[in-house]
């Protein structure tokens, strides 16, 4: 049995599955401390279904903690950067485009050396192996932790990040070292982002990976730790513990892929409707739809590949406003307010949720106290929400066909009506813990991003050296030999050159392998 | 050395101004041109380590005698994204040129506000210490050397030079532009599939006559547009508003609103080639369809067209009117594509052989966008 949890900003959720059936599950607030929260979680589940300790054989967490520790500028680290790849690059130095605030908390200890490769993997300028070593002992008298180190196409090749983490380490034995290449594509500036995020990261990322340990021991779990990655698979707790920044927006993707699960369908639209938005993406093959463009975190420009999501300021707590203007909805919200303030529960303030249950659809709270709102407002408000849900949902669509619409989120008790251009609206039960469900589901996955020449390998050639590189990939993160299949393939033509290079994003992604993961 | 009148002229180009030239820029680059990000960080950078602003001059207050050389990035965005820029370089290709023609630069021109070269020379002069020129050569982007106002109008692009951050450097003369750009490509090759390209060297007199004027104020105009579109009721409106009061020649036509519900790719010679469908938002109706090719070439209703290369079509996102460059289109998204019609310099016999959908491989006959659209 798999134990899948989500550590949300406000909930913890846990679910124990034994194989596609759902055995229990639990929504508790999220503590200060990820861990406790998880603890009392899982400590539920088990309560309440009466399983053994000894049959989990793996436990998957989601988390927005570190995504969020990194938008709030709390526990990060000073980091120590070395980018090689002078002579190029110089005009835009790291931390360029980065808030102020963000770029002085962790530390202006940037440093530029000579080095880098073509875009075929060729060598551009030798490693300057003594700027790196000089570099290093500058971090060292400052006392820095952790080291981030990008190099000019290092996706292509990277053994000069290796050679200067090596470097780095003869000099500063305890450090933590954060390559490029190992979590970030193509773009320099965007992968060296998201090292120095994961560098920064590291401390925290440790403190809490430590407490996960701990808080799975006292439960007497020996079963191995997962966490989510933004992709939709997972990764070792001890490789979490070293690249915290791959869980950033793993959230959306295992709300998916629960939904997914829990309905059956691995072709339709998802709406996750919370207490303040609704996320709306597209699932294709079970798997999201991945957007394409540059994502800020934090005011910080990343090119993570994200779900497609769509976020509309409709869920639960959404104030229902009335004005000489008309009856808006949301984006203001109760947050987890809601169980004190909203009308249902006896405060003051309408909500969205207040409306449906006054509108006899949903069930919460007390609807005596709502039984006295004018029907013209109940009528205009739940109108309007279904109208905003509509209009989301046809911006996701990717073709005029009605496709299935499934509902999750403690939210989705909103929806109660036809949507125009939907040919069923899906509640899987078990809706509201989607995100725990989707965890415990993930794969160990593997990915290739790097230029090929079409001209020297054939286009097939090409597709096939990627494909083979992605699926050792997905066996090195744990896969089951045998169970590792092909989950996307994109091919991005460099433009304005000769010579057919195209760059190749593969991925691949394969069943945990569980009875050889150790921890 | 320039003349007392000319430097009088100088306005000065602040940091916001040329952030705004960037979202401009995007628009008029018609899809292709490059992501300016890149060239804008390094534009703050330069400033904020104590550099001086650009300044603009007015094409027609260049004096005649004056000296005036073009310069640009030229190779492929996704290895530009990874070498971001380096000024000395930059510095470097035009000096070399300089040497080479025995005359010091007066002035630095865009060959295409369109992308990111627009502001690739706003740097390039504000590190030089020369004002940069309010004109360019396209008010679009293209992607080749013979593609300019300066080259369809017999200004060569040679001697030009290519330099890396290695200061390796190229002085090519070539037979004429097609030649120039095919040596162009094969030195980039070797460059690493990015350069730097000082060219067309010309005078204050034949740059009044060949340049398209007036085009980074355009820029500028219509990113402050853009800027200004988003808390706007109707976004779309006041950006077509904004290029009919900025630029009194061009025609505007709004051609599609819908969303992209098919997007396809390839490549073939160094080109993103590829087309996206749009449908109405409703779903029924005519669908339009856009052919690109590192830029969007040709806007088709049921096979009929309705906006040819060289006029210009914009894809912009209907709720906030900011461009989609080719690169970034996909599914889902709502869009309006807008035709503007290119500088009328690119509307003859001979520069529709270089420019017109010919040109780029299609079979469609080019029509002025205001012909087609009054059909």
């Amino acid at each position: 049995m798999i134990l899948g949890v989500d550590v949300g900003g406000t909930n913890t959720d846990a679910v124990l599955m034994d194989g596609t059936t759902l055995i229990a599950s639990r929504k508790l607030p999220t503590s200060p401390d990820v861990s406790d929260g998880i603890f009392s979680a899982i400590q539920s589940v088990l309560k309440d279904s009466d399983v053994p300790t000894d049959r989990i054989r793996c436990v998957a967490i989601g988390t927005t903690h570190f995504t969020n520790a990194f938008v709030a500028r709390e526990g990060l680290l000073k980091v120590g950067l070395v980018r090689i790849a002078l002579p190029a690059s110089s005009g835009v130095l790291p931390t360029s485009g980065w808030p102020a605030d963000l770029a002085l908390a962790i530390g202006g200890n940037m440093v530029l050396v000579g080095g880098g490769y073509h875009v075929d993997g060729r060598v551009d300028s030798e490693l300057d192996e003594l700027a790196v070593r000089d570099a290093a002992r500058r971090f060292r008298g400052n006392g820095w932790k952790t080291v981030a180190i990008s190099a000019l196409f290092s996706p292509v090749n990277d053994d000069m990040e290796k050679r200067a983490e090596d470097i780095v380490r003869n000099e500063m034995p305890e450090v933590s070292v954060t390559r490029s290449s190992e979590v970030g594509s193509l773009g320099l500036l965007e992968r060296e982002n998201a090292a120095i995020m994961n560098a920064c990261l590291v401390e925290l990322s440790a403190r809490v990976v430590s407490s996960i340990r701990r808080a799975l021991r006292q439960l007497r779990i020996e079963a191995p730790f997962f966490l989510s990655q933004n992709d939709g698979t997972l990764m070792t707790a001890d490789v979490a513990e070293r690249y915290p920044v791959l869980t950033f927006a793993s959230g959306p993707t295992n709300s998916m892929r629960g939904a997914a699960f829990l309905s059956g369908c691995t072709d339709a639209l998802v709406a996750d409707i919370g207490g303040t938005t609704t996320d709306i993406g597209m699932l294709s093959n079970g798997f999201p739809r991945e957007s394409s463009v540059t994502v800020d975190i934090g005011g910080v420009r990343t090119n993570f590949r994200m779900p497609d999501i769509l976020a509309l300021g409709l869920g639960g707590g959404s104030l229902v406003t009335e004005s000489e203007s008309g009856l808006t909805i949301g984006p203001r919200s109760l947050g987890y307010r809601l169980l004190d303030e909203a009308l249902v529960f006896g405060g003051g303030t309408l909500t969205a949720s207040d409306v449906a249950v006054a509108a006899q659809y949903a069930t919460m709270g007390d609807p005596t106290l709502v039984a006295d709102l004018p029907r013209e407002t109940v009528e205009l408000a739940v109108t309007g929400i279904h109208r905003m849900l509509a209009e989301g949902v046809d911006r996701m669509k990717t073709s005029a066909e009605p496709v299935p619409l499934i509902l999750v989120g403690g939210g989705s008790v909103l929806i109660s009506r036809d949507i125009p251009g939907v040919s069923e609206v899906i509640v899987p039960e078990s809706a509201a813990v989607a995100n725990a469900v989707g965890a415990s589901i993930a794969l160990a996955g593997g990915e290739v991003d790097a230029v090929f020449s079409y001209e020297a390998l054939g286009r097939d050639g090409a597709l096939a050296a990627a494909r083979e590189r992605a699926s050792q990939a997905a066996l090195d993160a744990g896969a089951r030999p045998g169970t590792i299949g092909i989950t996307n393939v994109e091919e991005i033509p460099l433009s304005y050159v000769p010579g057919a290079l195209v760059r190749l994003r593969v991925k691949a992604a394969g069943e945990l392998a569980l009875s050889s993961a150790t921890m | 050395m320039s003349h007392p009148r000319m430097e009088d002229s100088f306005r000065k180009l602040d940091i916001d101004q040329v952030a705004r030239i960037a979202v401009g820029a995007t628009l008029l680059g018609a899809g292709g041109g490059g992501d300016p990000y890149i060239s804008l960080l390094a534009a703050r950078q330069f400033r904020a380590q104590g550099g001086g602003h650009a300044n603009l001059v007015k094409l027609h207050d260049l004096d005649d005698d004056a000296q005036v050389i073009c310069v640009a990035g030229f190779g492929a965005p996704t290895v530009e994204k990874e070498r971001l820029f380096e000024l000395p370089h930059v510095v470097h290709a035009v000096r070399t040129l300089e040497a080479h023609i025995g005359r010091k630069a007066d002035a630095l021109i865009p060959a295409e506000v369109g992308g990111s070269n627009s502001l690739v020379p706003i740097v390039a002069a504000a590190a030089c210490g020369l004002p940069v020129i309010d004109g360019d050569g396209m008010r679009r982007a293209f992607p080749e050397l013979q593609m300019t106002s300066f080259s369809i109008n017999g200004i060569s692009a040679s001697p030009f030079v290519m330099t890396d951050e290695h200061l390796n450097t190229v002085i090519c003369h070539s037979r004429d532009d097609r030649k120039g750009e095919a040596i162009a490509r094969a030195v980039c090759m070797g460059m690493g599939l990015f350069s730097i390209l000082s060219a067309y060297p010309m005078t204050g007199r034949d740059a009044k006559r060949v340049a398209i004027p007036d085009t980074i104020t355009l820029a500028l105009e219509l990113g402050r547009a853009i800027e200004g579109a988003r808390t706007g009721a109707s976004p779309i409106d006041s950006l077509v508003e904004s290029i009919r009061a900025n630029a009194a020649d061009i025609d505007v036509v709004r051609l599609f609103d819908g969303k992209v519900v098919d997007v396809w790719r390839s490549t073939e010679r160094g080109f993103a080639i590829g087309w996206v469908d749009l449908a109405p938002l409703d779903g029924a109706g005519h669908r339009a369809h856009i052919e690109f090719r590192n830029e969007y070439l040709a806007l088709t209703l049921d096979g009929v067209p309705q906006a040819l290369t060289p006029d210009l079509i914009c894809v912009v996102d209907s709720e906030t009117a900011e461009p989609i460059p080719t690169p970034d289109i996909r599914y889902g998204q709502r869009v309006t594509a807008l035709g503007l019609s290119c500088h009328p310099v690119f509307r003859t016999e001979h520069a529709l052989k270089v420019v017109g959908p010919e040109a780029f491989g299609m079979k469609h006959a080019y029509r002025p966008l205001a012909e087609l659209a009054a059909r």
